[in-house]
């Protein structure tokens, strides 16, 4: 009796423990679910912002294809206009840029590109503004950039002589002297040649030539004696220079 | 016992509420985001086919055609460009081609190899391009890994003895900076430039701080506009890949509010 007893209850434990392996299936698993859990944690964020745009963006309608290659008659006259018009946009776009030379600086690079009847001469490197915000006594600020933008050339010297602004004393730690005081007058600074773009900012020679390509100056644009005399003599006044 | 059966409970309602409940709510969250942001996405284009194309487009056109009209918008786009006192950008994804113009003048060109471009701007048809992207579109937004104007404060040395020791060294460690940017247009779409060279890999913490910033930016704005019951608003994106140069170049020289053209 007590056999067939323990038979019949092991006979039911193996049955219900096969029922036990089918129902839990590889999904079912207490870990395999809770590391999709923590997956859909994980990839929600990203999900909402890369998957549901792109997934959004299936839904649009293919672009207009082209429904065939070769125009209708009533469509030859339009392809003519259109050619027509991009023709001479193409030509009132070729003449704003300058015939004779111009100058390009980028302050990024501090590098130059001179161009000649467009094409281009020479390119090099440059200094250009520090960046630098200098803060003096009171509301004395100035910051040492090159401004961006299109200028002309105003005027060509040779042998420049520096006057100092207030900024150069007051970054020295001197005192401010007066206007015309001589100690503003410094000769030899800016080399052989400059070329000025107005607003006090000028294109001129440097005794730091190690320095060329990078961002040292107080706002002006340094060259190298070579490039500098090329550029002087390739530039008229009233030639454009394009710093960005 | 007591305790046990107060700690057994706290993880059963702990564990109902992280793997049940939380999921199923932001389960549902998904789904609603999903098909409110496809119905956004339609919305918007049939929007743009409104605005720029109201009487439809049931012309056909040959490829030629549609090349043409790609080419002339763009340098319509452009001599109204040059107008402009500032500097400005055009973008050429038939050429490949990224520049910096101003007043009509090329300042700095590059090609590049690799662009991802979202598949709405080949759903519009060429009547509405022509007359939306006959116009240059203006920056709104501007922002990148990499400050645009690099200012370094000095405080003014009390006396030449105090300036001798002040020198400042020209900052050259920033050689190893991941450059990655985008700018918006006409609160309408985004374009992104990130550099090509991969050489100093994508770990700079500036990027990753640039990248944070811009990405929960747009999930808040989501959030707020689902949370108020309102559509979503979809900003169409491109990404352009050039190089390293070129890239913190444009980024640098473009104006917060300057000009960009397009041309697909």
């Amino acid at each position: 009796m007590n056999l067939q007893n323990d038979q019949a209850t092991t006979g039911a434990e193996a049955n219900y423990k096969g029922k036990k392996q089918q129902k839990t299936g590889f999904l079912k698993r207490p870990l395999v679910r809770f590391f999709a859990i923590v997956l859909f944690y994980i990839l929600f964020v990203p999900f909402l912002l890369f998957a549901t745009p792109w997934l959004a963006e299936c839904f649009l309608p293919a672009g207009k294809t082209e429904r065939q290659l070769v125009a209708e008659e009533g469509r030859e006259k339009a392809i003519k206009k259109l050619q027509t018009d991009i023709t001479a946009l193409e030509r009132k776009i070729e003449r704003l840029t300058p015939g004779n030379a111009y100058l390009i600086v980028n302050t990024t690079e501090n590098k130059f590109y001179l161009y000649k009847n467009r094409k281009l001469m020479r390119e090099g490197l440059c200094s250009t503004g520090s960046y630098i915000s200098l803060e003096g006594e009171g509301d004395n600020k100035w910051v040492f950039k090159t401004p961006r933008g299109d200028y002309r050339i105003r005027g060509k010297i040779t042998n420049p002589v520096w006057r100092k602004p207030d900024w150069a004393f007051v970054e020295e730690g001197l005192p401010i002297p007066p206007a015309n005081d001589p100690s503003r007058y410094e000769q030899g600074v800016l080399g052989d040649y400059a070329l000025a773009l107005g607003d006090g900012y000028l294109i001129h020679g440097t005794l730091y030539q190690r320095f060329l390509g990078l961002p040292v100056t107080h706002g002006c644009i340094r060259m190298n004696d070579a490039d500098l005399k090329d550029v002087y003599e390739t530039l008229p006044v009233g030639a454009k220079v394009f710093i960005y | 016992m007591k305790q046990d059966a107060k700690k057994s409970l706290s993880r059963r309602i702990a564990g109902l509420v992280l793997l049940k409940i939380i999921p199923a709510v932001l389960l549902v969250y998904l789904l609603v985001f999903t098909g409110v942001y496809v119905f956004s996405v339609k919305h918007k284009l049939k929007q743009l086919h409104q605005t720029y194309a109201p009487g439809g487009d049931s012309l056909s056109y040959s490829a030629e055609e549609w090349n043409l009209i790609r080419q002339k918008s763009l340098l319509n786009a452009r001599v109204k460009m040059s107008d402009s006192d500032s500097i400005g950008m055009t973008i050429n994804f038939g050429d490949s081609l990224v520049q910096l113009e101003m007043k009509g003048v090329v300042l700095r060109q590059t090609k590049f190899d690799e662009a991802e471009i979202s598949r709405f701007f080949r759903s519009i048809h060429p009547a509405a391009y022509e007359k939306f992207f006959s116009n240059p579109f203006s920056i709104t937004e501007i922002e990148g890994s990499i400050v645009k104007e690099p200012i370094t404060v000095k405080k003014a040395p009390k006396d030449s003895l105090e300036a001798a020791q002040n020198i400042t060294v020209t900052d050259t460690s920033r050689v190893k900076e991941f450059i990655e940017w985008h700018f918006q247009l006409d609160s309408t779409f985004i374009v992104s430039f990130v550099q090509s060279d991969r050489q100093f890999g994508k770990t700079d913490w500036s990027t990753i701080q640039y990248r944070l910033r811009r990405h929960s930016k747009k999930l808040k704005e989501i959030n707020q506009a689902l949370l108020s019951f309102r559509m979503p608003a979809y900003y169409p994106e491109i990404t352009v890949f050039i190089p390293k140069n070129e890239a913190k170049s444009f980024f640098r020289a473009l104006p917060q509010s300057g000009l960009v053209s397009l041309k697909f």
